[in-house]
């Protein structure tokens, strides 16, 4: 399979930033993004700390940490150095590191080291020039701000889940832990807006973001705030019927596009509802290429109006067209037709896809360990002169010990360290 | 327009973005100080600016409430860009720019000759953020999708729901919110600091199929790795038991409960009174409770079901265990205040009372990031176009005449 090429000539854009990770799985994605674009991440663990992340999945089932495809996954670039925030030499160690970091990185309040070592606010003035990043389950000005989140506590709290989901059953959550997704890319945001402030100002600044605010920017269309205010709209879960449709017992009131439709071998999505003009013509032409229309050639249904007064007869002529072919047919011959149309694809569909191949998405990556390499999920963004990159795989606890502390510490420092 | 005060507040943005993802991308570097200039038709009105929650009874681009939220602290000019003039005066806008951003589908910005490689003849250190569903090239870069599309072939879908159901529709947009403008951020960001070390410009490439892929987690790895198709795990974890939202007193109530380590099942066992069930070996530890989860969740949902939601997650929480009400508008308007007081704003407008916004996610010691109204369409036309451009003001009136500024 072709993977991402690697041309030596390129700097990558965070090339000589130093960022120190003492993140939980919250903050594991924006340590990930910084890293994959060059930035020097160092994770400061133990083998107790270790034992507290050791997530599941794991390759060939095996459950320690070496084996976590989580860690795999979101450690990528970075490396390990072992420190006992609990001992004194560990502390002293710690400190030193902060006087040459450009980036700190915590989760809070679960967090299990920088409180009891140095006090936020002592960051500050020790080091002005460390940019201190912190990441929150629920803003520190919030009633709730020392209550503790996971992923779904936080798609929960944030108005999220209350729209996904099917009527009949419980709140869903979104599956990939989509709240920690959010508040990193945030994260990661705001400790740029932190960096490009210090190019300037020669001064480190403290930056926070919340899961529960993050996250809650992803409801901002189907539950915008102000639909409750004007419309006295508190939107609920729709299930497959659009995000904008109210649910009612009145069955003769105008349905909504559903979004998605069964077909032989899955499911595929279909966006109607913005469809741009000539859209209509086009999707009859793609029915007839089927003999799917059933009675939709009607002069009546060029009328918008009685289109949506009969949308759910529209709906049950979609539902039997897919329903008779596959689910790589109907996407390819909608896109011929400009309709928007995209198959459910789950893992082995993306790995098959010609898109993502021609585009050289996955990427290879060669474990140092000397077993084999792997396929990983590739570049969110192409950068044309700096391109991401994954360097080195997931390191093991404490790899890069000594390596670090000899790089970034002066030797007298270092060697106190690890002697 | 500039507050010197805010970091990127020397940083200006000529944002040809429409609908979602592209102007939601730009959003955090206007709220921080950065001029982000919209470019926009007065004649093919932006979509945004029209769908979505609305005041009843005003016809205006101005009022739609997604609009306003994802545009906050801009500036609007409108142009004809299919006439020379409007597009020469493009031009001259970007060569005063740093960065130019579009989210079109296929190659919209070519046929106007704002390519990348005509951009840096414009502006040879320029940033050009491209952000079609598909990226820049590959068979499929001219297939066409949004949010509901994105979700489902990117991957998101195919791991929400349940095992036995079909994949749960979306209830959000989710792509046009998160990965598709926050990566895109991300990478302009970098590209930026990139360019005042180096003095290069780039283009960035942001496929939001791709960038939406990137979401997935352990999905890829889990495959590639193990051969094996994650399940749609419904509202359970690998790594947690209990994990589930559970059912409270009234209609449609629950909390959602996560137990991550052993402290956290202690106390929430202490919180529910020591039952004896809790006791029993088949809770013992983790693979105990995860191989007995629906029990499990039973029992707990006996527990919660004659409490209010939010007694349930006070309670849990002062004891240490992760829980949170399920929260709609209503809640986050009326029962968290907090979550009211710190993050949205009532945002004056000149055409009707108020409307609510969400404030800016990324708080920075010392900075107060802006967060002003999202421009009326075609706002600061004249501002463009006089202050930072020099046209003369009996120029600016013969455009108006000529339409160029349509």
């Amino acid at each position: 399979m072709p993977t991402e090429s690697q041309n030596p000539v390129h700097a990558q854009v965070l090339e000589g930033v130093k960022i120190i990770d003492l993140t939980g799985p919250s903050g594991f994605y924006c340590t990930k993004l910084l890293a994959d674009l060059g930035a020097d991440v160092i994770r400061i663990e133990t083998e107790s700390t270790a034992e507290l992340e050791t997530f599941a999945p794991f390759y060939r089932g095996k459950k320690d940490i070496d084996s976590s495809l989580y860690r795999w996954h979101f450690h990528t670039n970075k490396r390990s150095v072992e420190l006992d925030l609990a001992s004194q030499q560990g502390k002293d160690t710690f400190l030193h590191l902060l006087e040459v970091a450009d980036v700190l990185i915590t989760t809070e309040p679960q967090n299990i080291a920088n409180e009891t070592v140095i006090k936020k606010a002592e960051i500050r003035t020790r080091y002005p020039q460390l940019i201190h990043t912190v990441i929150r389950a629920f803003s520190s000005r919030s009633a709730y701000s020392e209550y503790k989140a996971t992923d779904i506590v936080a798609l929960a709290m944030s108005g999220l889940m209350a729209i996904t989901g099917f009527p009949e059953d419980p709140p869903n959550q979104m599956g990939g832990e989509q709240a920690y997704h959010m508040v990193s890319m945030h994260a990661a945001t705001g400790t740029l807006v932190a960096l490009l402030d210090r190019d300037l100002t020669g001064k480190g600044k403290d930056i926070e973001v919340s899961m529960q605010e993050c996250t809650s920017m992803a409801t901002l269309q189907t539950a915008n705030l102000n639909y409750y205010i004007w419309q006295n709209l508190n939107r609920q879960r729709t299930g497959l019927n659009h995000p904008f449709s109210v649910p009612t017992a009145d069955e003769t009131l105008p349905a909504y596009p559903k979004t998605l439709y069964k077909c032989l071998d899955g499911w595929v999505s279909y966006a109607a509802h913005l469809a741009p003009p000539g859209a209509w013509e086009r999707f009859l032409q793609w029915l007839e290429d089927h003999d799917s229309q059933q009675d939709l050639r009607d002069p009546k249904y060029l009328d918008p109006e009685i289109r949506q007064k009969n949308q759910n007869h529209i709906n049950e002529v979609m539902a039997g067209h897919c329903s008779k072919l596959k689910a790589q047919e109907l996407y390819h011959s909608a896109q011929s037709y400009r309709l928007l149309c995209v198959p459910v694809q789950n893992a082995a569909d993306l790995i098959a896809d010609k898109q993502l191949e021609e585009r050289h998405f996955f990427k290879n990556v060669k474990h140092d360990d000397g077993s084999e390499d792997f396929i990983y999920p590739g570049a969110p963004y192409k950068l044309s002169e700096t391109p991401w990159d994954i360097k080195n795989n997931s390191p093991k606890i404490g790899q890069h010990t000594k390596e670090v502390l000899d790089e970034w510490l002066n030797p007298a420092n270092a060697k106190a360290s690890y002697e | 327009m500039n507050n010197p005060r805010l970091p990127l507040s020397n940083i200006r943005i000529a944002d040809f973005g429409w609908m979602i993802a592209g102007p939601l991308a730009t959003r955090v570097f206007a709220n921080f100080g950065a001029e982000v200039i919209r470019i926009e038709s007065g004649s093919r009105i932006d979509e945004i600016r029209v769908v979505g929650a609305r005041p009843e009874g005003i016809e205006s681009p101005n009022v739609a409430g997604v609009f306003n939220d994802i545009n906050t602290s801009k500036l609007s000019m409108t142009l004809d860009l299919n006439t020379d003039e409007g597009l020469s005066l493009a031009k001259n806008v970007i060569e005063i720019s740093d960065v130019v951003t579009n989210n079109f589908r296929g190659d919209r910005m070519g046929k106007w000759g704002l390519d990348y490689d005509n951009l840096k003849k414009i502006k040879p250190d320029i940033i050009a953020l491209s952000m079609p569903m598909m990226g820049s090239d590959g068979p499929h870069q001219d297939y066409g999708g949004n949010g509901i599309n994105i979700i489902a072939g990117a991957g998101i879908s195919s791991i929400t729901g349940y095992p036995d159901k079909a994949p749960v529709g979306t209830g959000s947009l989710y792509p046009d919110f998160s990965g598709n403008p926050n990566h895109a951020s991300i990478a302009l960001l970098a590209a930026i600091r990139y360019r005042n070390r180096t003095g290069k410009g780039q283009f960035i490439d942001l496929a939001q199929y791709e960038s939406t892929v990137s979401l997935l987690g352990t999905s890829i790895l889990e495959y590639t790795a193990n051969g094996k198709l994650p399940d749609r795990p419904g509202n359970r974890s690998q790594n947690m038991a209990p994990h589930n939202v559970y059912r409270c007193k009234g209609m449609d109530r629950w909390c959602a409960i996560a137990v991550s380590t052993e402290e956290e099942w202690q106390n929430l066992k202490k919180v529910l009174g020591e039952l004896e069930w809790m006791n029993q070996p088949k809770f013992a530890n983790f693979n105990q409770r995860k191989a007995n989860e629906e029990e499990l969740d039973e029992g707990i949902s006996n527990w919660t079901s004659n409490k209010d939601a939010y007694e349930v997650m006070n309670l849990l929480q002062s004891h240490g265990v992760p829980a949170g009400v399920v929260q709609d508008t209503e809640d986050l308007l009326k029962r968290d205040k907090s979550f009211t007081d710190t993050h949205v704003i009532d945002m004056p407008h000149p055409e009707i009372d108020s409307m609510k916004v969400h404030g800016e996610t990324i708080s920075m010691s010392g900075v107060t990031p802006k967060v002003d109204r999202a421009p009326l369409l075609g706002e600061h036309t004249e501002y463009i176009l006089g202050d930072l451009l020099g046209v003369a003001e009996s120029k600016i009136d013969n455009l108006y005449v000529s339409e160029v500024l349509k």
